[in-house]
């Protein structure tokens, strides 16, 4: 049973406790006190990953960082009808565009939130992350606005792939980051589309769909 | 924005973070009520806070406390001690400290939020409370220590999980504190140790109207969790909170009874925003009338 | 401030299409700075209320709807589709107070888009001024860090099937007159032909010389945010007519945005909306 180095704030671990819980496999939760402790950059942990980073999959002798690469391993190991990864050359490929978009790209949504929340000095001008996270949510809602000209609801293919569930939570926290979200509207429908996944699990500062309501 | 000029706010301690977070020969810089300040500890280990104006100098402040683990600043004249919490004495209970997290909101906003319960069954659903079990018993408001505190109590909840230490669904006896206009602290039953409470604070650092750091801690009964097991739940709960915050609008807190349409469970909410009004606190507050 | 930009408290603005807000569905939107959430009950009634819960200010749009109602999330208050809270899950028993409303505004729906008043509306249903007469079939909805007479000005002087980076932006190259009300700007001789047609508050019609002949396109402009504007894109007709349209248009809107955003035609569009102002009616009517 694989194990996730994890914490519940993380929206890097958000991407892999996803696709865990989708495709419904067990694994166990090792907590990292990355907030106020810092074991993330303590050598207990710099030497699973160097990096000092969360999310950390161990599996048997693997041990995996990075949520894109974390992500591939567990839809390739764990789902043998290839719901969240398809098969072929540009299908793979494109999947790996959007997973490598989540990555240097969305990445200046996650680091603007965890100055929000944590307020230790951000490695790069605020200013600078800001520019970028608008210009990626610019990017990502052209993307899903021609989908849905074209009638392609999700970013990779025309089912949900392990790319949809690595952009979904630093888009979905991007009001943490202090961006709107009126301004995106084909990206709004594309989060709700999300939720609506069977498996589909919250995190803190995602609200839930709520239930059946008896008034 | 400068410094405020409200003297309410200015004469209450408030807590800019805990003592260790600050190394022995380092510093720290931080802002409160709008006005940048630094903390200086030497190699001894005492500690020291200046206010840091706009054009270099550094203007020593007087008031700063070591107390329960934080350290307390006063950016005026005390107006009363700090706050009394003798179960921090106390044996039994393990200390959590939460770790400062910011909240783009004011710190009346985060204390409203905390000492509601009619939230717990949409907020918190699965832990504090659950879509079935939504309904809000009435509970009591009071006020102590010669009005300077406003109490909620015999406030009940059935709540799925209500500490880390339990799975026990079950109903749960709540009393909420409120010494200050930003500090609270819940008194909740313990499931582990029968009779006993476990007590979860906040102690706000009011940064400006619409930025507060929220410097917290647990005392809690719990004989089987990891102290990082423990923190996770409340980063949960609290997350949950903040997720909330940042949508809500105004910022500052309506004070006028024409805005935001209470009911009655808002019974200590009602109290609170009466109780800051009449403290003649502005920081903070929204004060217009629609 | 140009003309454009004076938003009326009575006119209509469209803040969504029809088609991408169905049954079941909300939307937050932006109207001249006022946070709005529209949504669609499952008997197909759409609403446009503040996305303010009345009871501690929470965004409703972030909430839940079903059948007929509409659910706060933060304490489940239950709003029904006139705007009134039904329900406190809180205290269930309790018939909520009347005070308990969310803020209603005016809506309805036609030409294929949902419209909201900030006020009370001049007319019953918004007038849109298609000569065509065609159905509108909705591309896109864009929003633009510009204002609405810079954005409505560069859709009047540049085709969005222009690929060319050289554009008239000041849109010298083109004639421009007045007509029953409208502004028209033409551009014809040895240029593809062009000419957009603006109606007031914010109706834009243009025809285009395309590769496989006349391209019809319209806009629908939604004041945002000061600084800041919407627009709704839609083919002027079936969009099975010339296939692969939207997808051109879409395009074509985004190098437009792209270029407004690059802000290296500022002085020109500025020319430009001068000419535009100098013909534009005195009185704005719907």
């Amino acid at each position: 049973m694989p194990t996730l180095y994890d914490y519940i704030l993380s929206d890097d671990c958000y991407k892999v406790r996803l696709l865990l819980s989708m495709l419904s496999v067990g694994y166990e939760t090792r907590k990292v006190d990355v907030h106020p402790g810092r074991e993330n950059c303590r050598p207990a942990f710099l030497s699973l990953n160097p990096l000092g980073r969360i999310p950390v999959l161990v599996d048997g002798d693997l041990v995996l960082r990075g949520p894109s690469s974390i992500l591939t391993y567990i839809a390739l190991q764990y789902d043998r009808a290839r719901c969240f990864l398809p098969e072929g050359a540009a299908a793979l490929a494109q999947v790996e565009m959007w997973l490598s978009f989540a990555e240097t790209e969305l990445s200046a949504i996650s680091d603007i939130r965890a100055n929000e929340l944590f307020r230790l000095a951000p490695a790069t001008d605020i200013a600078v992350l800001r520019r970028r996270a608008d210009r990626a949510m610019e990017v990502l809602e052209d993307h899903l606005a021609e989908g849905e000209i074209v009638g392609r609801r999700w970013v990779a293919a025309d089912r949900p792939t392990i790319a949809d569930l690595a952009l979904f939570p630093p888009v979905a926290l991007s009001a943490e980051a202090g961006l709107p979200i009126e301004p995106y509207p084909s990206i709004w429908r594309w989060l709700h589309r999300v939720k609506n996944l069977p498996g589909f699990v919250v995190m803190p500062g995602v609200l839930p769909l709520l239930p059946k309501v008896a008034v | 924005m400068p410094k405020t000029t409200d003297r309410v706010a200015l004469d209450q301690w408030h807590a800019i973070g805990t003592c260790a977070h600050i190394p022995l020969g380092a510093a720290r810089k931080t802002k409160l009520l709008g006005q940048d300040i630094e903390i200086v500890r030497s190699d001894s280990g005492a500690f020291a806070c200046y206010e840091l104006h706009a054009d270099g100098s550094a203007a020593p402040v007087p008031h700063l406390c070591e107390m329960y683990g934080f350290l307390w600043v006063c950016l005026g004249t005390p107006a009363q001690p700090i706050v009394a919490i003798p179960e921090f004495a106390e044996t039994g209970r393990r200390l959590i400290l939460r770790g400062v997290i910011g909240v783009a909101s004011s710190p009346q906003r985060v204390i409203e939020n905390f000492i509601d319960l009619s939230h717990f069954s949409f907020i918190h659903t699965g832990t504090l409370g659950g879509y079935d079990n939504a309904e809000v018993p009435k509970y009591n408001v009071e006020y102590r220590e010669d009005g300077t505190e406003l109490w909620a109590t015999e406030c009940r909840f059935f709540q799925p999980k209500a500490s880390a230490a339990t799975n026990l669904s079950t109903e749960v006896l709540y009393d909420y504190r409120i010494p200050s206009a930003f500090i609270s602290i819940i008194y909740k039953d313990s499931l582990v140790r029968r009779g006993k409470k476990d007590l979860i604070g906040l102690f706000l650092q009011p940064v400006e109207e619409e930025e507060t750091l929220v410097h917290s801690f647990a005392l809690v009964h719990d004989e089987t969790n990891s102290d990082t097991h423990i923190l996770h739940f409340y980063h949960e709960i609290f997350g949950q909170d903040r997720g909330v915050l940042i949508h809500q609008t105004p910022k500052k807190l309506p004070v006028s009874p024409r805005r935001d349409i209470p009911t009655l469970s808002d019974a200590s909410s009602i109290a609170y925003r009466r109780w800051l009004d009449k403290s003649g606190l502005q920081f903070g507050l929204d004060r217009n009338l629609s | 401030m140009g003309q454009l930009n004076i938003i009326n408290p009575w006119s209509w603005y469209a803040i969504a299409a029809s088609g991408q807000l169905a049954r079941g569905q909300i939307l937050p939107i932006v109207l001249n700075g006022t946070p709005l959430v529209t949504w669609r009950s499952q008997s197909d009634k759409v609403s446009v209320w503040s996305d303010r819960c009345p009871h501690r200010g929470m965004r409703l749009s972030l909430g839940a709807t079903r059948d007929e109602i509409l659910i706060c999330p933060y304490h489940g208050w239950v709003f029904g589709a006139d705007g009134a809270c039904a329900h406190i899950p809180a205290h269930p028993q309790l018939t909520p107070s009347r005070a308990a409303r969310a803020r209603i505004y005016p809506v309805t729906e036609s030409n294929g888009y949902v419209w909201a008043c900030l006020g009370e509306p001049a007319a019953p249903q918004p007038i849109v001024r298609n000569r065509t007469g065609n159905a509108l079939s909705h591309v896109r909805t864009m929003h633009v860090s510009v204002d609405i007479e810079t954005v409505v000005v560069a859709l009047m002087t540049r085709s969005l099937l222009d690929e060319s980076d050289a554009s008239d932006w000041a849109g010298e190259a083109l004639e421009w007159r007045s007509d029953e009300g409208a502004v028209v700007a033409h551009r014809n001789g040895a240029h593809p032909l062009f000419t957009a047609r603006l109606t007031f508050p914010g109706f834009l019609s243009c025809e285009a010389a395309g590769p496989e002949g006349i391209v019809r396109y319209s806009a629908l402009v939604q004041p945002t945010m000061p600084g800041a504007s919407a627009l709704h894109l839609a083919v002027d007709g079936s969009a099975r007519d010339v296939e692969k349209l939207p997808v051109v248009l879409n395009r074509g809107l985004v190098r437009l945005r792209d270029e407004l955003h690059s802000r290296s035609h500022d002085a020109a569009l500025s020319a430009a909306a001068e000419r535009c102002a100098a013909l534009m009616p005195d009185q704005i009517h719907g």
